[in-house]
């Protein structure tokens, strides 16, 4: 209680002090309390915006006694329709997670471990971390973010652009970056994401993306098949699913093509072969455009069939179905997006929708723009330019733990001047930090969260529906009295966070009466109409390389994913979700390596086995999860484990299997290749991970319980 | 004539030596009353910490303790059942048998009794279990097994406390003849005034007929519901019609493995081999056979009716005993339980006391896993099969049994103490009949070994 | 009469868990631990079954979760000696902790093995403890518990109903699964009423039961896979 009445009396004096410079510390002080009515045991329900991912479902918070109890999806809220995915259910353990940063912390011993930190006060903190950027030459800053609120973002573009710096670093979901830029290659420069409007499609291939799994929009896709499913658009739609691993995705799907990763735009070109000379073009249907993007002629179905290990016939039916569907849609990048030769992966899926006039149509392709006209790079961008010395600014990040470990965060970050890190956990990248400013929780923070991956820009906005629990702060109020510390009001003028994002919204969105901000502050969201795609009159022809994926032989090809329940790893310390048995292997609180059939019997290998995975970069070892679904020769790892620092329920567990990727690119762009490093397997001995119902460890196969599923007499 | 009688009965009193300090009684209530506390201090874990200390899980929700408990039940048939029909059958050849045999009931029962209670996830919470009237009108779920349980085993124990008790109250008023002192006192409170009049006579044998026969019905009801914690469910083999007599044989089999092993120990121990003679272990190792002979039946058929039927559940479970994860301890349940014993207990040789003995501890060890057999695999293989399950008793559970044998073994060294393990006057009627058979031919027979002292005789008979 | 049951669409079912967590949340269920979890003591109210059949690459896998059954004929509520289970007279079989000694024979007797067990007592580090929901008890060791069909939604829902002087409406009760499935699994309702949503779809022909054959009479009916027609139209 002491303690609780000194951060009280501290966080009170930060706040005085600072109450000139930053008239919006009132707000923190005052206004939540305000918002705690409510009699006792009376439950409230009060929206908000999940920030487990970027997606910006969104959500209601069910309050009872001051105290969020529960998290679900806004009813009626057109990204999530009432849905929530399992790592937006586990917000809460992150709210109240045990091992949340309470309070500002300076570092007094050497980076990258995790003591000893003390404890600042925010005033101190902040002109900490003023007085580091101000040192830094504008050359030297680098600010990476995770990409978690677009407004958030747009501030730390405008902070840096009146530093004179480069843009921000936005983190992304895996293969987007590849994604842009193949949609860059039919739309013409420009940043836009390709969006897919599944919902009412009647036929999905999906060369790639196991967007059910996760990807830009988890629970849209998810609530989108359900409708392709009960027959929106008609009759029950189906959904096919090109993508080397069996991914929950893969294994919803109606067919799933295990096909030889690296090799999907080899499939795509085949079938946009076998559609042009099967007379299944329809309508409106772009092939001039096609033709000039890819002038070579398509390879034959054989061929394709022969790369891709796919059969000849199943590739042939697939185009005439194509061909003959009334809305059928081709979504492409995502794992396909993560191989050497990505882009043309990419690029040759997308473009078979220019076949089936699916640009700009009910059930086809759109574009989705990033908000507020900002300026942003890549991270593969800072990875790749020369880094020494510099000083780092991290807005929810991790790039230690989610960057591959050739692309050298660690070096960077220990030889960095200064590194200021902005996050509520001490993850990996925290361990680095000089200085770590404590966030709000999703539930505590103004939301603001303007959807990528939807054909409707779409933004979330809520405000803070529960007190904050410490002394945090919001990461827009931060840059905001970051901006104010260093001199740059002018580029950043506005005195709290929701008025900036108010701002940014209006000149975007409003249409001069400043109502549409307001209806959806209470309303949860905002939709707008359609962005166009406008297609050009000429493309211009592929001219990226066609590297083939092969990896040496003898060796296995490491396919990284993002499982359902890590993501890239934010989901690793809450209980929750480490306790959630993986769907396809159930595994519980620990990494695993899916290992197919075949690989495993030439190892005598067996589910829960240890294997060690070697790659030219490093090795880990992690229990086996020996699945009929495996692709032979392919090791499926899922991210999000081994951390070395992420609060007690991350820490220790598992591996992390990126230590096994090096710096290689997907070529043309600065993207980390993720799928396609060369690997050696070796059974350690046995293991004794957590697994739900242990005897399926040898008995994948459970035809009975099923067969028991009998039609019942009357209930 | 009633000297001879006095003087054998002497003999037996003597060798029974209540008022002596006899060492090996001692060190082994000593020894075995250390391993008892194991029991305890296993149980204390558990209670401090959680059930969760045990090896059970989900799916395999009963275990050892279940397994255990099943074990001493069947072992308690040993006692009151194979006396009761001893005694109504009239068999002569009971008469040194029925108190060792009817205290290993009790014991076995008293043990027993506790597991269905240790189990428990909230053993504090037991007297949930009685029908207390409360202001809440909670009652107990009579259509529960394990309410039938309760009462039947409730019943039994009465039952089979009386039943040792009724033919305990001549040999007390024996010793009370026998002792001075504070002894004498305590004899005299146990034997309740016995005088060894005609009227007392006639009242204890009726009282002992009644409860022979009313006990025979309850030791098998008490093993068929027993069993009904199994057969009642729809678990993939527990669901079985021949469940209720294939558990009362397999307890009777148990039972008299236990009464062997005591017997054989009791004869070594205390010089016994006159009473418990050859001729009794023949005859008992007769029984012993016919029950290998009728478990062996019952677990063929058994199996056998699984196996055919093929039932896709069953099916699954049985492959894992016959050649899955729980090959190794059915063979051996099959081998020690029927291949051994049906090797020897049909010879003369084989009805000895030594190997009786060692055939015995064998389906000791086959009976326990038989139960184990029954209750770890079903659970283990559910008919959804996605919660297979994987069950490895904890140290916690070995523990609590290991020290649940000692606890047995315990009170009946304490009692063998305290409390003549051979009935006095029934082999002294015994005797009598014999008598006035054959005359003192008969007498002469009789052994003469015993040279000490007899005490005054009393007034008993 | 009201007769709570819930439909299950198998074919929208994409294995996404988002079901398991909100159950965990909305019911105050433990989280157990390494340790705990390998043992096979997770407490997990509802599960997602996955069944893979057929050899690479010709593989199918199909998800379904599983939860309580809500049996009509239920073979847990007889075996329990102290009434902790029983019926209620809306058909749902409830338990009552605070009655529960733990023999686990309903565990033993559930033919679905969705019961679960307290084997210790739970732990709720602070500040997670402040999320429990104050509607649900949280179960101490040695008791058994399971799903309830969100019974304190039922129930305020109930409250609700009658504070505003009308009938629970088919819909005004969402479990906490079936509020967070985005692909709309599952369809909650009273299946005595004829134009609940769920006694419709409970009457379709896609309709199944688990374990049907056991006779235990589920609240629970599976609406199995449909398969792509290319040519014709689904209903």
């Amino acid at each position: 209680m002491k303690r609780r009445t000194f951060l009280k009396t501290s966080a009170l004096a930060a706040g005085a002090s600072l109450l000139q410079s930053c008239a919006e510390d009132e707000q923190y002080l005052v206004q939540p309390l305000e918002r705690q009515p409510g009699r006792p045991g009376v439950s409230r329900w009060l929206n908000s915006v999940c920030g487990q991912c970027q997606a910006g479902c969104g959500t209601r918070i069910r309050i009872v006694d001051g105290d969020a109890r529960k998290i679900e999806g806004q009813p009626d809220h057109p990204i999530n329709h009432g849905g929530l995915c399992a790592l937006g259910q586990a917000g809460l353990q992150d709210h109240y997670n045990p091992d949340r940063v309470r309070t500002p912390l300076t570092r007094s011993g050497s980076r990258g471990s995790a003591g000893p930190l003390e404890e600042l006060a925010w005033h101190d903190g902040l002109a900490q971390a003023a007085r580091a950027i101000a040192a830094a030459s504008p050359e030297s800053l680098y600010v990476v973010s995770g990409g978690r609120s677009a407004y958030v973002d747009a501030l730390l573009a405008r902070l840096t652009q009146a530093l004179g710096a480069a843009p921000p670093a936005i983190g992304q979901v895996p293969g987007a970056e590849t994604e842009r830029a193949a949609l860059a290659r039919i739309l013409g420069p420009g940043r836009a994401l390709p969006a897919y409007d599944i919902a009412a499609a009647d036929y999905v291939l999906s060369i790639g993306p196991a967007f059910l799994d996760r990807g830009h929009q988890p629970v849209q896709g998810t609530w989108a098949m359900a409708q392709v499913r009960s027959a929106t658009a008609g009759r029950r739609g189906k959904l096919v699913q090109a993508e080397a691993r069996m991914s929950q995705t893969a294994a919803f799907a109606d067919e799933w093509l295990p096909i030889r990763p690296g090799t999907e735009g080899v499939l795509a070109r085949a079938i946009a072969g076998a559609l042009a000379e099967g007379g299944l073009l329809r309508e409106g249907s772009q092939a001039a455009l096609y033709s000039q993007l890819f002038p070579a002629a398509a390879p034959s179905i054989e061929e394709a069939a022969a790369t891709c290990d796919v059969p000849a016939p199943t590739i042939a039916r697939l185009a005439a179905e194509l061909g003959r569907a009334d809305r059928p849609l081709v979504l492409a990048g995502g794992s396909a997006a993560l191989t050497r030769n990505g882009e043309f992966s990419t690029l040759a899926a997308l473009a078979i929708n220019l076949l089936l006039a699916g640009f700009d149509r009910e059930g086809g392709v759109s574009v989705s723009e990033p908000a507020a006209g900002y300026d942003f790079r890549d991270l593969g961008e800072i990875e790749a330019g020369a880094r020494s010395g510099g000083t780092y600014v991290v807005v929810e990040a991790d790039p230690v733990h989610t960057r591959p470990e050739g692309r050298g965060w660690r070096e960077a970050l220990s030889a960095a001047e200064s590194v200021i890190v902005l996050g509520s956990f001490i993850d990996e990248t925290a361990l680095y930090a000089d200085v770590l400013l404590p966030l709000h929780s999703d539930i505590e923070r103004f939301g603001a969260v303007e959807a990528s991956g939807i054909a409707r820009p779409t933004v979330s906005l809520a405000r803070s529906a529960v007190a904050p629990l410490y002394d945090t702060r919001h990461p827009g109020e931060i840059v905001l009295a970051l901006g104010a510390a260093l001199d740059q009001r002018d580029a950043l003028p506005w005195d709290s966070f929701d008025a900036a994002a108010q701002a940014a919204f209006d000149a975007r969105y409003d249409d001069g009466t400043g109502g549409a901000w307001s209806q959806a502050l209470d309303g949860g969201a905002f939709q707008a109409e359609r962005a166009e795609a406008v297609l050009p009159e000429k493309l211009a022809a592929f001219d990226g390389p066609e590297p083939p994926a092969s990896t040496a032989d003898g060796e296995l090809t490491l396919v990284l994913f993002e499982s359902a329940k890590y993501g890239d790893g934010r989901g690793a310390n809450k209980p929750w979700l480490q306790e959630l048995p993986d769907t396809m292997t159930t595994f519980m609180w620990s990494s695993w390596a899916e290992i197919s059939v075949a690989d495993s019997q030439t190892q005598g290998i067996r589910t829960g086995d240890l294997v060690e995975i070697r790659s030219a970069q490093g090795k880990i070892t992690v229990p086996a999860a020996v699945r009929p679904g495996a692709r032979p020769g392919t090791v499926a790892v899922p991210l999000g484990g081994g951390y070395t620092d992420y609060g007690r329920y991350a820490a220790e567990r598992g591996e992390n299997p990126l230590a096994l990727v090096g710096a290689e690119t997907v070529a043309g762009t600065t993207a980390a290749a993720l799928v396609g490093t060369g690997v050696s397997l070796r059974r350690v001995g046995p293991g004794d991970p957590a697994i739900y119902g242990r005897g399926l460890r040898d008995a994948e196969q459970i035809p009975t319980g099923w067969a028991s599923m009998a039609k019942g007499g009357d209930h | 004539m009633t000297n001879d009688l006095q003087e054998r009965e002497n003999r037996l009193v003597g060798r029974l030596s209540l008022d002596r300090f006899r060492p090996g009684l001692v060190v082994g209530a000593g020894l075995t009353g250390l391993v008892a506390l194991v029991f305890f201090y296993a149980w204390g874990i558990q209670l401090r910490d959680g059930i969760g200390v045990a090896g059970i899980n989900r799916p395999v929700f009963w275990g050892v303790y279940i397994t255990t408990f099943v074990f001493w039940i069947g072992i308690s048939h040993a006692g009151t059942l194979i006396s009761a029909i001893l005694r109504v059958t009239g068999a002569e050849w009971r008469r040194p048998v029925t108190r060792c045999a009817e205290a290993i009931t009790l014991f076995a029962l008293s043990v027993g009794g506790l597991f269905p209670i240790l189990h428990m996830g909230r053993a504090w919470k037991v007297y949930f279990m009685l029908p207390i009237p409360n202001s809440r009108g909670l009652w107990p779920n009579f259509r529960s097994p394990l309410m039938w349980d309760a009462a039947a085993i409730t019943a039994y124990i009465v039952g089979s406390f009386l039943y040792l008790s009724l033919p305990l109250i001549p040999d007390m008023a024996i010793l009370r003849d026998r002792s001075k002192g504070w002894r004498r006192r305590v004899f005299g409170l146990f034997a309740l005034g016995w005088q060894g009049s005609a009227q007392q006579w006639r009242s204890l044998e009726s009282g002992i007929k009644v409860m022979a026969v009313v006990i025979i019905p309850l030791a098998v009801s008490v093993h068929t519901i027993v069993s009904w914690d199994f057969a009642m469910t729809q678990v993939p083999m527990w669901t079985s019609t021949i469940f209720g007599p294939y558990f009362v044989v397999g307890a009777i089999y148990s039972g008299i493995a236990m009464l062997m092993i005591a017997m054989a120990l009791l004869r070594w121990g205390m010089d016994l081999g006159d009473y418990l003679s050859d001729k009794v272990f023949n005859n008992l190792g007769l029984l012993f056979c016919a029950m290998t002979l009728a478990w062996g039946y019952f677990t063929f058929a058994e199996h056998l009716t699984v196996w055919y039927a093929n039932e896709v559940a069953e099916a699954r479970v049985l492959w894992s005993r016959f050649t899955g994860k729980w090959a190794g301890p059915f063979w051996t349940m099959v081998i020690v339980n029927f291949v051994i014993p049906i090797c020897v207990l049909p010879f003369r040789w084989g009805r000895k006391p030594l190997p009786t003995a060692l055939v015995s501890l064998g389906v000791l060890v086959g009976m326990w896993l038989e139960r184990f057999l029954i209750i770890v695999p079903s659970l283990e293989l559910p008919r959804l099969a996605y919660t297979l399950g994987d069950y490895t008793p904890s140290s916690i559970e070995l523990m609590v049994l290991i020290g649940s044998v000692g606890l047995f073994a315990f009170f009946y060294f304490a009692f063998t103490m305290n409390v003549p393990i051979i009935s006095v006057w029934e082999v002294r009627e015994g005797w009598e009949h014999e008598n006035s058979h054959s005359g003192a031919a008969a007498a002469a027979a009789a052994p003469q070994t015993d040279a000490r002292t007899p005490e005054p005789a009393g007034g008993g008979s | 009469m009201t007769r709570w049951g819930m439909v299950v669409d198998t074919d929208r079912c994409t294995g996404c868990e988002a079901c398991v967590v909100a159950c965990a949340e909305e019911n105050n269920v433990q989280t157990v631990g390494e340790e705990e979890a390998k043992k096979g003591r997770a407490m997990h109210w509802l599960r997602i079954e996955r069944a893979v059949e057929g050899t690479f690459p010709e593989v199918s896998v199909k998800f379904r979760p599983v939860m309580c059954q809500q049996c009509g004929e239920a073979p847990c509520e007889p075996v329990c000696p102290v009434y902790a289970t029983y019926h209620t007279d809306e058909g749902l079989n409830a338990m009552v902790y605070s009655r529960c000694v733990g023999t686990r024979f309903c565990a033993n007797n559930c033919p679905y093995t969705v019961r679960t067990f307290n084997w210790f007592d739970p732990e709720f580090p602070e500040p997670l403890d402040r999320q429990l929901n104050p509607d649900v008890s949280v179960r101490v060791d040695g008791v058994m518990e399971k799903c309830t069909f969100c019974v304190q939604r039922i129930k305020e829902g109930q409250r609700t109903a009658k504070g505003e002087d009308r009938d629970v409406e088919d819909g005004d009760i969402q479990p906490a699964c079936a509020s967070a499935c985005a692909a709309q699994v599952f369809t909650f309702g009273d299946l005595e009423d004829p134009e609940s949503k769920a006694a419709k779809l409970s009457k379709s022909p896609r309709a199944r039961h688990l374990l049907a054959d056991l006779g235990t009479l589920p609240g629970v009916i599976y609406l199995e896979d449909q398969e792509w027609n290319p040519g014709t139209d689904v209903s």
